[in-house]
């Protein structure tokens, strides 16, 4: 219940709904269990994930200097709905390193490498991580970092977003 | 589809009645009979009414001998005829294909179609597998594909396994359709001890239980 009341909010456009349904917070997920116990299917005991969108935060897993950054906008090549894996996103620096290429405050462009919602292949799997990550590029798709942590799905090559390919450690 | 399952089994439902019921019924039998068979054999395309159509027309052709025989002799010539007629629609009779049994009938050809090419082993929740992938997308051999089944949802051909892994640091799931052409090969390397059938709970544990070498 509690969810489908956020995905509605989320589409009107609630910043603070989406963004605390996105990030998992323990105490929002244990009065879903308990709803899931009394009665409920037994779906709605676990997260529904969603889109990527205005408030979402995401980490950054490379050496570009931000840690974490806020989406303010899914790009052009996104859904009306959010962000998805492998999509580009307009976001801006929450926190960042000390001595990094980017500061705190600033505006970048990110592609999204992990995301906590599904993506369907076309043979009929899919995937999800336990996170949203993003890494940080600039307005030609060029990554801004030099190194890229964690695995990346192999979406980002039919996205035409090789060089993180390259620059990660693990393709799943 | 469904009009002409219906008709036959209405003409096969016929021939029962008939020569169950006494010979003040048969005029009237015999003349609708006449007249279904007429309609069958006009829309003789599918393999059932084919082969029915030939014990239908024996029967018709021993209708004359059998009403007068039934006039003149006692029960045995009745019972005679009726377990003759009777026992050749038995045996050529197939099990009607009703419209509900169709997605089920489907899917398990499709399921032993891609059995036939790769044998599917026993999987179960808990199992720890190793999938080896060839992926279009990914073009180069075999990516491998290690974790934990944690659930498994039983849909036909769309068969689904989750499996569940720590990748550098990062739990991952992916869900596998079982039968699909692109999997190499399935391997259960181990099993652990579960008392449930979805081990969702995995994603609120320590990364320690999900991670395999």
């Amino acid at each position: 219940m509690a969810q489908r009341f956020a995905s509605k909010c989320s589409t009107v456009g609630h910043s603070l709904l989406g963004s605390l349904f996105n990030n998992s917070s323990g105490v929002l997920r244990s009065s879903h269990e308990i709803m899931g116990s009394i009665g409920c299917s037994n779906f709605l005991s676990q997260q529904h994930r969603t889109f990527i969108q205005m408030g979402t935060k995401l980490k950054v897993v490379d050496n570009s200097g931000a840690k974490i950054v806020k989406c303010i906008r899914a790009n052009k090549g996104s859904s009306s709905k959010g962000a998805r894996l492998g999509d580009t996103i307009t976001a801006s620096v929450k926190q960042a390193q000390p001595r990094g290429k980017v500061k705190k405050g600033e505006v970048v462009y990110g592609v999204v490498v992990r995301a906590a919602m599904q993506r369907g292949r076309c043979d009929g799997s899919e995937i999800k991580f336990d996170d949203n990550a993003v890494v940080l590029v600039n307005k030609q798709g060029e990554p801004v970092g030099t190194r890229v942590f964690g695995p990346v799905p192999h979406e980002l090559r039919k996205k035409k977003h090789l060089k993180i390919l390259t620059l990660g450690d693990y393709i799943v | 589809m469904g009009s002409k399952v219906l008709t036959t089994q209405a003409l096969v439902s016929i021939p029962t009645q008939r020569f169950s019921t006494t010979n003040t019924f048969l005029p009237n039998l015999i003349a609708s009979f006449n007249s279904n068979r007429i309609t069958v054999s006009s829309k003789v395309c599918s393999l059932q009414l084919g082969f029915k159509a030939t014990p239908l027309i024996q029967n018709s052709n021993r209708r004359g001998p059998f009403v007068a025989r039934a006039e003149s002799e006692g029960d045995v010539a009745v019972s005679e005829p009726e377990a003759e007629a009777e026992v050749e629609p038995e045996v050529k009779r197939k099990p009607i294909i009703k419209l509900g049994d169709i997605m089920g009938i489907l899917n398990k050809r499709a399921v032993e179609a891609s059995e036939k090419e790769r044998p599917v082993p026993e999987i179960r929740t808990g199992d720890i597998v190793q999938i080896k992938l060839e992926v279009p997308e990914n073009r180069r051999r075999a990516s491998l594909y290690k974790g934990i089944v944690i659930s498994r949802q039983n849909a036909g051909i769309h068969t689904t396994i989750r499996i569940r892994r720590i990748i550098a640091g990062i739990g991952v799931e992916i869900v596998f359709p079982l039968y699909s052409p692109n999997i190499k090969e399935i391997k259960v390397v181990g099993s652990r001890k579960v008392r449930r059938a979805r081990l969702y709970y995995l994603r609120d544990k320590l990364p320690r239980l999900s991670t395999f070498k």
